[in-house]
């Protein structure tokens, strides 16, 4: 199943502001890249020599924080009532 | 409160830890806010498993007359997969008028709804929407949260519980441990895939109402970690496990484990048909006792995911465990008013003599030794499945000549002193 149909199951509440703050100033340097591997959500991709990064999809894992190498990915919270909300969960 | 508006206890986090701890600090008399970041409690969590009785028939007896569970389980499966095989082990209770059982499935969004409003009756002010960003601190003590920026956001009270699951960022402000390593915590995804009871109860020859739980090895492309099938009343929780570290060597994307594991034959057919109602995915602490830090600290104690207490394939009974002892604590220190951490370290004591630690602890080596060799979830299951193939295969060749063949095949590439120390070395995961 693609993930866009995956996500389209869920209910997301999106907010305005991205909580995914990202500093790719480390980007170029970092080999492996597993932001763009290990997130269930493919919110992460490398496009052009560029990190390019979405949030609307994002199911609040905190995977990319733990794994980015140069620690550069730090995940906030959504704000009151944005984000994902599991109705099964 | 007391005249200043000050609670005696602030929780971060309405999951099972948080719930239990809030609901045992009121239960006694203590005063609480349970602040919840999702819009209810439950929409920020996930889980694939069972809920088991203990501990929570000590906190609300005859609980599951009135919660909202799935199935209870009377059916355990295990399954050793290779690429398109498995061997299956079913160990099934008589669940015929056994009620009450011993573990149910549960679906998080009602089940932790309901257990919060259970700790709103004993006299709990549950806040929803409530993201807590950071702990207030006062001369090295932990004296509120912070919900937001100026002095309208901060909450004031004797005692922080964080309960804010596996990321814990308040456990981490607060300097009682570092924020995960990617050896530290499994990346679980999982889908809830609907499908009628009948259904459900034909496929895994179940009684109306029962419940499989089924676990697996074998489908990680030799990584650490599993697949999972739980029956809820109507639909499937399916989901794969895998270490951090252990993806990133993968280089595959969670989902594509997903799903290989529902197309694969022994899988496939349990699944056929539904209707896929959600995608989730969260990280599940794998840090085993060594990774358990300290639990308190002056004005704070940490509960559940937060404090690494989960431990496979247990972890809501741990952390409802954890909080009912927090709140014990709690209830001690209110007694002789000091939250200090020496007050506060009877928490830390209680739990090293409980089944959590205790529990913990006896795995402890094998979850090492499980990290570390390649061959526990690899090697093993394409070993077993690959000379069953053979073995049960008839073609008119002697089952002598295919023994024969077996036996060589292990030796050469385990060997039995090898196939000994990876037993003895696991032994811990012996359920």
């Amino acid at each position: 199943m693609k993930i866009e149909e995956r996500l389209f199951l869920d209910r997301f509440n999106v907010d305005d502001k991205n909580h995914l703050v990202v500093d790719t100033s480390k980007c170029l340097e970092c080999a492996n890249k597993p932001c763009t591997t290990v997130c269930p959500v493919d919110d992460y991709n490398w496009d052009n020599g560029k990190l390019i990064i979405s949030y609307e999809g994002c199911v609040e894992c905190g995977a990319c924080e733990v794994v980015c190498p140069f620690d550069k990915i730090k995940v906030t919270y959504p704000p009151a009532g944005k984000g994902v909300s599991f109705r099964f969960g | 409160m007391d005249a200043e508006g000050k609670f005696d206890a602030i929780v971060v986090g309405a999951g099972p830890a948080g719930t239990t701890a809030a609901l045992t600090m009121a239960r006694g008399g203590m005063k609480v806010a349970l602040l919840e970041r999702g819009e209810y409690p439950g929409a920020k969590n996930v889980f694939g498993g069972v809920l088991y009785r203990w501990p929570l028939e000590e906190i609300i007896p005859k609980f599951w007359e009135t919660a909202p569970l799935e199935r209870q389980i009377v059916d355990h499966r295990f399954m050793v997969m290779s690429k398109d095989s498995g061997l299956l082990l079913s160990f099934k209770v008589d669940g015929r008028g056994k009620a009450p059982y011993n573990g149910y499935t549960a679906i998080r969004a009602k089940f932790d709804k309901w257990y919060a409003s259970k700790a709103e009756e004993a006299g709990v002010t549950l806040a929803t929407s409530a993201v807590v960003d950071d702990i207030i601190m006062k001369d090295g003590k932990v004296v509120g949260v912070r919900a937001g920026p100026g002095i309208e956001n901060e909450l004031y009270a004797d005692l922080v519980i964080a309960a804010d699951g596996v990321n814990s960022g308040l456990a981490v402000r607060a300097g009682l441990r570092e924020p995960p390593s990617p050896d530290q915590v499994a990346l679980g995804v999982k889908e809830v895939v609907e499908l009628p009871a009948e259904a459900i109860e034909a496929r895994f020859n179940l009684r109306k109402g029962e419940g499989t739980r089924m676990e697996t090895m074998g489908c990680t492309h030799g990584k650490m970690g599993g697949g999972f099938v739980y029956t809820n009343a109507n639909s499937l929780s399916v989901g794969v496990v895998i270490l951090l570290s252990h993806l990133m060597e993968l280089k595959m994307k969670p989902y594509e484990l997903l799903d290989e594991f529902k197309a694969h034959p022994s899988i496939e057919p349990f699944i056929e048909g539904g209707k896929a109602k959600e995608y989730s995915a969260h990280l599940i602490p794998e840090a085993g006792y060594k990774g358990v830090p300290r639990l308190y600290r002056d004005g704070m104690m940490i509960a559940g995911d937060a404090a690494y207490l989960c431990s496979y394939p247990e972890g809501t009974n741990l952390a409802m465990a954890s909080g009912m002892l927090a709140g014990k604590a709690a209830l001690h220190a209110k007694k002789n008013n000091d939250f200090s951490a020496k007050t506060l370290s009877v928490y830390h004591e209680m739990m090293n003599e409980s089944y959590v630690i205790k529990e913990m602890k006896r795995k402890d080596s094998s979850h090492t030794a499980m990290l570390n060799n390649p061959r526990i979830f690899g090697l093993y299951p394409d070993l077993i499945n690959e000379i069953l193939a053979d073995v049960l295969h008839v073609n008119g060749e002697t089952k002598t000549a295919k023994h024969k063949r077996a036996k060589s095949k292990f030796r050469d590439k385990v060997g039995l002193l090898r196939a000994l120390r990876d037993a003895y070395s696991t032994r811990g995961m012996a359920p």
